[in-house]
């Protein structure tokens, strides 16, 4: 019995000592007690003025999003409009096909898409300007950072006031309790607020010379004012506008860029004409892009992306004769890509649209594909300022005012010529000079011909995709080369620019062409043509005057501004919406002036929906 | 011997030394005597391995080859002598020890098909079966092992009611996702594992010829005492040990075979795609593809070119046995599969020592270790979609010997070229173990203290080569990533068990205080341009500073209970057992740091009354009742804390460079708690016949609320991560049942028959405040959603339009509900509200992914030296949605299914026109098929050599079989196989283009000696 007991006394001595050791072990070190790993909370955030930086930038970083710049703003931004189609493939994306044919409701994930997306940046917004104050820092610099997060949500509220009219106006982080209690504010408030954080910007952002080249790509103090400008437009309120843009205007920071190409290419990132864009980066790492040029890049070969938004037939034919933006807007299947790679751009047959936004295209060369791109997404030029400028002058009787304005944006477009045959010239890409059978010297062809030269025979480049065959860039059905120009061999658009200098508007222009064209099996024909062509002044200054003023001018912003994603707002602004629509055979209603609050939103929140929807 | 061993173990650990200093100063020197003997079957042949304990002491040992067993040290007097054997109804003896000398005492144990008295684990304890209160079933290791397969949890399919496996793919070294008694959360609804006591997510590293047997426990008495993890059910899997003086027993278990494909999808050859492409792009209004389909023969087999016959190993060697003092169990494994598509295969080596130390009276130190390590390929991404979608008019290479593009009009890539460029590495190791040490006293107690510990460490490899094989299928630059994951947990547990018999009232319980701690730790990179492509060279040193990219990513978390439960019998009549569990979790905020999960379940053996003598047909007869409360933590780790997101970065500069951003991103809700679940259970035991049918049948139904989920807020509000809350709530109840028959024809013939069926209904009762229903199972193009959820439905409903035929003509169209647009040979879908239109307020639920019931039929005979084993399984009342088949970005091959397709009035009234998009593929009727299927799982013919030519070659027994596994499937399906695992309960059974399953088939042989 004596060892029964000893074992019991060691097994309690033994399960005291494990029990202590275990507890001291666990209480000691707080057991249960563990935060993440690698990860500050929001206990530890907002404390120092690197805080403040950070915030800040996770604000701009939105706008690199999915949700602000990318598919469904397309979408509502672009592909509702005239001027584009939803793009890709028939069955890709069927919710941008409702948009763009204007049977949505207010269901479709697009409007739910944006509306998350602008409030994420409002709310990354709003905990900057909340908590920025507290942090203990230089001043100009923490005013400087609170500049930057106003004017962002203010871009933000605008986008959302003209989409869907008023909106729950929120100017610092929600709490839980006040999630149920919110309404949408007037859309006039929500104007004001933009206003007002417009105009705190203005006094608290440096001007872009102020700015270190370390800081390129902050907002500044002119983009703040230009986009004041446009909100003021967008209120109708025009000396307001007038005097915002006119600021920008003069204030010697912006300059229209000579060439229009280049403006939409690598090296015209924050060029003289730039005054708010998008920063992407192609970073060898990734991580600096956005995915705004992959979905509208070329969808097959080369493969620059997913080919959606691609520029209607009705933007095509919207250009006055011989406008070169056309070139520089849209990228065709015969043509070679923009940037120095110069990659032939094959037809696609699985897509019915074939043409791209060029303004959106990548380099091909780009590390990690099409989802890594360099190409900002340019949101206020100058042209659209002076633009802006033009209207609310017209608006407020001074004509000639805007006719400046107007014509100084057209002269920048004329690219130091003045005369047209109807014409937008191009160099033949070498692929499909081979593919036909032509010489290797070079070769300018029709690109898109319309009077005068249509009328006297020239025709547009006309293409069509052959199966089975190599992998040909297109199959051509008509092509109209320009071999001499009045006498003079013509055999690069320098040279047909050079022998159109001698001839002043009204004079007539013998043009030999040769007319190139291949059957279904792809032999070709060539045939010997001369016609003649009466000259015509390029893109003239603008004379008119009243209404006729006016549509001039939107016509304008609508080459001038092409594909980057300001026609649908333009039009309903306008008035025209339903005009425009209806020439294009779809059924714009009165509810179409804005967008449907998101169905989901509404059944969260109890929000009113927008009438009609 | 003793101080050796104290030596040895008190390097191990602290308190297992501060145990055996007070073990070995015990002094017991009374007088004693040995009993010795040997223990046959009802045939007279010797029976090894049968249990022989002295009852009400510690003593005991195992039967040797021969059948003998020696007990030495017996205080002299009377003794009760229990001999038990698996299978075998316990015998009892009466024995007399007398001083210094041996007792002969032979033991004839009879079979007990009934078994009744076998030992069923409970969580932190045993259980006979007759004493078992709570819904617990068994399958042996033999059933386990006998399927050719790397996978334990792939074994277990169809073998137990109320657990449904289905594989997670047919990959090597897949898993399988176990479901038991239905779904009841929105979350992760997968069982605890128990391993030998360490509690796990993965058994990934188990052999399964290392498992002795495999414990279910399915309703809430019995999963409670596991907490806060026994909400999905809990799987107890106990390894193989040694028996106490045996002789060192060896077996080889080895097999050899190969695997095909089970059921290749039919698609069109050559010609038909053409013929179909072209009526594609007709009916877009656009110029044929192929100016002459009939120029195509059968053209390209794409499913052809990317599987292959793979072969399979497995070689298994094992010693086991066991001294007076010592047992001991080694086994190490290799196996190898080699997957059915090219470059993917998978290799495990495993090795596992279960030993156990008498160290003195009453105090036993065990431990069961294994160690495994892993290597393999695994297949290229998008294989499977991609030679169902390829173009069957395009060879793989072309005449040049280069690969083809295959992406003409098919949105596919090249199979072979991607098979050819990609790698994929992967290997791991890890060691899985517990030390225990148990100290008996006072006769009716006993005290344990365990030590588990899971270590496991994977490395991963992926590497592309630079190559081009088309515009679409191309890399510019090689990429290699390297990524390293650690992931350790130790759990420490003491528990204090007591078991004691006052006349006709038993009690057994157990206490007990458990820790375990988690981490997890992922450490990578990534770079670009290496230098080269040979495999000396996928290491980050290898490539280009530029562009890399480094991560190192961390969590744990940590847990501390204490436990008790109390089985208390009378008369072996009237059965309780309470159980209680306290978990405290660091997942959760402060307040709610501590969950409490009670049960209590009663059983009345209703044939053990006096009334049940007379009645001869009913051989046993129990009602069981159990209630109790458990609960899902399978969440992330810190779901109570906000984190800041950080790399919101901004690109700002000359050169562009980027700015790091960070920002509260997330809303916290630090008032969340467990997932908890209330199971009640009403079943019977029951057999007859002579113990000849035994059937157990189990009616069950499980509410669990306060369901983690994600409760929309506005979206205004701007925050991205919607807060999780305890706001849903989900039922199921169903019945379980199982039938046994088993029967001794003769000497010569005796089989087994065993069914098994489950029935499951789930209803969502409740989603959360705000929360009217959530949408999952979007694909990639054009259908945002396939499944809703939704109060009153099942959790992940397929939800869509109902079909109403093909539109014949325009009358049709004109005379019905329809869509803008819509043309003759489009579906016509039912306009299911009746307002004249159809939008898509019409869709409703059109199919479920959860079975109305599965089943299984285990089938065994033994005739002379022949055995035979087979294993059915099947589920009705279920769909797939064939996702794969509704992806068309460009002219990808067709289903066969398409060349019956409407191309007319008249010509079909349920497969729609030829089209790519649109209309037609919306989620549909016309997507989701039928999934019920009947499987030929396993069907095994063995021949064991006789054992006058075994003794003669110094063999026990050799024994050699044949063998097939996934045979053939009964089923309507069109797709690879019906059963469909899924990631997401909301987004369960969608063929998205599973790695096909493989039919099996293995020699084998096993050898003891």
């Amino acid at each position: 019995m004596t060892s029964v007991f000893s074992s019991v006394r060691r097994l309690l001595a033994f399960s005291l000592t494990a029990l202590l050791l275990g507890g001291t072990l666990l209480a000691g070190c707080d057991f249960l007690d563990k935060d993440p790993k690698g990860q500050l909370t929001s206990e530890n955030f907002f404390t120092t003025p690197d805080h403040a930086v950070q915030a800040t930038n996770a604000t701009y970083s939105m706008l690199r999003d999915w949700q602000v710049h990318v598919f469904a703003w397309l979408g509502v931004t672009s592909i509702a409009s005239d001027n584009a189609t939803k793009g890709s493939t028939p069955s890709d994306a069927s919710f941008l096909l409702e948009l763009d044919n204007l049977t949505f409701d207010a269901g479709n994930i697009a409007f739910g898409g944006v509306w998350s997306g602008y409030y994420s940046g409002i709310y990354r917004a709003n905990v900057a300007i909340q908590n920025i104050p507290g942090i203990d820092m230089e001043s100009q610099r923490k005013t400087r950072l609170l500049g930057e997060n106003r004017f962002l949500r203010a871009y933000f509220y605008f986008f959302l006031v003209r989409a869907y009219g008023g909106v729950p106006k929120i100017t610092e982080p929600l709490k839980p309790s006040e999630f149920d209690t919110q309404t949408r504010a007037p859309q006039d408030s929500i104007y004001a607020l933009i206003e007002r954080d417009l105009e705190f910007a203005i006094d608290a952002l440096p001007s872009r010379s102020q700015y270190s080249a370390a800081q390129k790509g902050r907002v500044t103090q002119g983009a703040a004012r230009g986009l004041l400008a446009k909100a003021h437009l967008y209120q109708e309120e025009f000396d307001a506008a007038l005097q915002h843009a006119e600021a920008v205007i003069s204030s010697g920071e912006y300059s229209l860029l000579d060439d229009y190409f280049t403006i939409f290419r690598p090296e015209g990132e924050f060029s003289s004409g730039s005054i708010f864009e998008v920063n992407n980066a192609a970073l060898e790492a990734g991580g600096g892009s956005s995915q705004y040029p992959q979905v509208q890049g070329v969808r097959g070969t080369p493969s620059l992306g997913w080919g959606f938004n691609q520029p209607s037939p009705d933007l095509e034919q919207s250009y006055e004769p011989g406008d070169p933006r056309q070139q520089a807007t849209i990228l065709y299947p015969w043509e070679t890509t923009p940037d120095e790679a110069k990659a032939p751009v094959h037809i696609n047959p699985n897509i019915p649209n074939q043409r791209y936004n060029e303004k959106a295209q990548a380099p091909v060369n780009t590390p990690g594909g099409s989802g890594n791109s360099t190409v900002n997404i340019r949101r206020l030029r100058l042209a659209d300022v002076m633009l802006i400028a033009a209207e609310a002058s017209a608006r407020t009787g001074n004509e000639a005012q805007a006719r400046d304005y107007l014509n100084r944006v057209r002269e920048r477009a004329r690219e130091g010529r003045s005369v047209t045959l109807g014409i937008t010239p191009e160099q033949m890409a070498t692929e499909l000079a081979t593919t036909l059978g032509l010489s290797d010297d070079g070769h300018v062809f029709a690109r898109y011909a319309k009077p005068p030269a249509a009328a006297a025979g020239v025709e547009t480049f006309r293409s069509s995709f052959r199966e089975g065959g190599s992998p040909l860039p297109v199959q051509v059905e008509t092509a109209h080369i320009i071999e001499a120009v009045n006498g003079t061999a013509v055999t690069t658009t320098e040279e047909y620019v050079n022998a159109l200098e001698a001839v002043s508007p009204g004079e007539t222009v013998t043009l030999d062409l040769l007319r190139v064209s291949q059957d279904a099996a792809g032999s070709t024909s060539t045939q010997d043509v001369s016609v003649d062509v009466t000259a015509q002044p390029l893109l003239p200054d603008v004379q008119s005057s009243g209404q006729q003023l006016l549509r001039d001018i939107w016509h304008e912003r609508r080459v001038e501004l092409a594909m980057e994603q300001h026609r649908w707002f333009d039009l309903i602004r306008q008035g025209r919406a339903q005009e425009v629509m209806a020439d294009l055979g779809k059924d714009f209603q009165d509810r179409h002036t804005l967008y449907p609050i998101p169905q989901s939103e509404i059944d969260l929140s109890g929000i009113e929906q927008n009438p009609g929807y | 011997m003793r101080g050796t061993a104290s030596a040895f173990l008190s390097r191990i650990a602290l308190f297992t030394g501060l145990l055996l200093g007070f073990a070995t100063s015990v002094e017991a020197q009374a007088p004693t005597g040995t009993v010795a003997g040997t223990v046959v079957d009802e045939t007279g042949q010797s029976l090894p391995g049968v249990n022989v304990t002295i009852v009400g002491t510690q003593r005991g040992t195992a039967t040797d080859a021969q059948g003998r067993y020696t007990i030495g040290r017996l205080p002299v007097g009377s003794h009760t002598l229990r001999a038990s054997f698996v299978g075998y109804v316990n015998q009892d003896q009466d024995i007399r020890i007398t001083a210094g000398d041996t007792t002969r005492v032979d033991v004839q144990l009879q079979p007990d098909v009934s078994r009744l008295d076998e030992l069923v684990v409970t969580g932190y304890g045993e259980q006979e079966r007759a004493d078992l209160t709570g819904s617990i079933s068994k399958v042996e290791g033999q059933d386990i092992s006998r399927i050719p397969t790397t996978s334990t949890t792939q074994a277990l399919q169809g073998q137990i009611a109320g657990v449904d496996v289905t594989p997670s793919s047919g990959a090597p070294g897949a898993s399988a996702q176990i479901r038991i008694r239905g779904v009841g959360t929105l979350n992760n609804a997968s069982p605890l594992f128990v391993v030998d006591g360490m509690l796990t997510d993965d058994i990934s590293f188990l052999n399964p010829q290392d498992i002795e047997s495999i414990d279910v426990l399915k309703d809430a008495s019995a999963t409670a005492i596991y907490g806060s993890r026994g909400a999905n059910g809990v799987v107890i899997i106990s390894t193989k040990k040694g028996q106490a003086n045996q002789e060192t027993q060896y077996t080889v278990n080895a097999y050899t075979g190969w695997q095909e494909v089970m059921d290749p999808i039919e698609l069109t050859n050559a010609r038909q795609y053409a013929v179909l492409a072209n009526e594609l792009r007709q009916n877009l209004g656009q110029d044929p593809a192929f100016e002459n389909p009939d120029q195509f023969g059968e053209g390209t087999d794409w499913q052809e070119q990317v599987y292959r016959t793979a072969p399979t190993q497995s070689v298994q060697l094992s010693a086991r046995g066991g001294t007076e003092t010592i047992t001991y169990n080694f086994s190490g494994n290799v196996i190898r599969e080699e997957g059915t598509i090219e470059k993917s295969d998978f290799l495990r080596a495993s090795f596992r020592t279960n030993n156990t130390y008498d160290l003195s009276e009453g105090i036993e130190l065990g431990h069961n270790l294994a160690f495994t390590y892993r290597e393999g390929t695994t297949q290229p991404p998008g294989i499977v979609g991609a030679a169902y979608r390829a173009d069957p008019t395009i060879s793989p290479r072309n005449d040049e010997g280069d690969f083809a593009n295959v992406g003409v009009r098919a949105s596919s890539g090249n199979p072979e070229a991607t098979i050819f460029y990609h790698r994929n590495d992967f290997s791991g190791r890890r060691f899985v173990g517990n030390l225990y040490v148990e100290a008996s006293f006072l006769d009716h107690f006993s005290l344990e203290s365990s030590l588990g510990l899971d270590l496991d460490r994977r490395e991963e490899r992926n590497f592309d080569p630079e190559f081009f094989v088309s515009s679409t299928q191309r890399n510019e630059r090689s990429q290699l990533s390297v990524s390293t994951t650690e992931q350790n947990s130790w759990l420490w547990e003491n528990t204090l068990s007591y078991d004691q018999d006052f006349g006709a009232h038993a009690i057994d319980a157990v206490a007990g205080v458990t820790a375990q701690a988690f981490t997890n730790e992922v450490l990578g990179g990534s770079r670009v341009n290496i230098v080269g492509t040979s495999d000396n060279l996928w290491f980050l040193d290898a490539g280009q500073q530029e562009g890399q990219t480094n991560f190192n990513s961390a969590f744990d978390w940590s847990m501390l209970s204490g436990l008790g439960r109390v089985n208390y019998s009378y008369d072996s009549r009237y059965l309780l057992t309470v159980s209680f569990r306290a978990d405290g979790s660091s997942r959760f905020g402060e307040e709610n740091r501590w969950g409490y999960f009670p049960s209590v379940a009663g059983g009345w053996r209703v044939s053990e009354e006096a009334f049940m003598e007379d009645v001869s047909l009913i051989n046993n007869l129990k009602l069981r009742a159990s209630w109790g409360q458990i609960g899902n933590d399978k969440i992330g780790p810190y779901p109570s804390v906000a984190t800041i997101s950080s790399n919101q970065n901004a690109v700002f500069g000359d050169p562009e460079s980027l700015q790091f951003g960070a920002t509260l991103a997330e809303l916290a809700n630090p008032e969340i708690k467990w997932e908890e679940t209330t199971q009640t259970n009403l079943g019977f035991d029951l057999s007859v016949l002579d113990d000849r049918l035994s059937a157990s049948v189990d009616y069950y139904r499980r509410t669990t609320d306060g369901i983690l989920v994600r409760v929309p807020i506005p979206e205004f509000v701007g925050v991205n991560t919607q807060p999780v809350v305890n706001a849903a709530e989900v039922r199921n109840s169903g019945v379980d049942v199982a039938l046994n028959w088993a029967q001794t024809v003769s000497d010569d013939l005796s089989f087994r028959v065993g069914l098994t069926g489950s029935t499951t209904n789930n209803e969502v009762l409740q989603l959360g405040q705000g929360r009217e229903d959530i949408f999952g199972g979007g694909l990639v193009n054009e259908i945002p959603f396939t499944t809703r959820t939704t109060v009153g439905s099942e959790i992940g409903a397929f939800y869509g339009f109902k079909v109403n035929g093909v539109y014949q003509n325009q009358q049709q169209i004109e005379n019905n509900p329809s869509q803008p647009g819509v043309v003759p040979g489009d579906l016509s879908f039912v306009d299911v509200n009746g307002d004249g239109e159809i939008t898509s307020d019409d869709k409703t639920v059109i199919g479920s992914p959860i079975p109305d019931l599965t089943y299984g039929i285990n089938v065994s005979a033994e005739f002379r030296s022949f055995d035979i084993a087979a294993t059915f399984n099947g589920q009705t009342g279920v769909d797939v949605f064939n996702a794969k088949k509704a992806t068309r970005f460009g002219i990808e091959n067709f289903e066969t299914s398409f060349m019956d397709r409407w191309n007319g009035e008249g010509t079909s009234n349920s497969e729609p026109r030829i089209t790519n998009a649109g209309h037609n593929y919306q989620a549909s009727e016309w997507l989701l098929e039928d999934g019920d299927y009947f499987k030929i799982r396993n069907v095994q013919v063995g021949y064991t050599l006789p054992n006058r030519m075994m003794s003669s070659l110094g063999m026990n027994t050799v024994r050699v079989y044949v063998s097939g596994t996934n045979l053939v499937t009964f089923t309507d399906y069109s797709g690879y196989t019906p059963e469909i695992g899924a990631n997401s309960v909301i987004a369960d059974s969608i063929d998205d283009g599973i790695f096909p399953l493989s039919t099996t088939y293995t020699v084998g042989i096993d050898m003891s000696f």
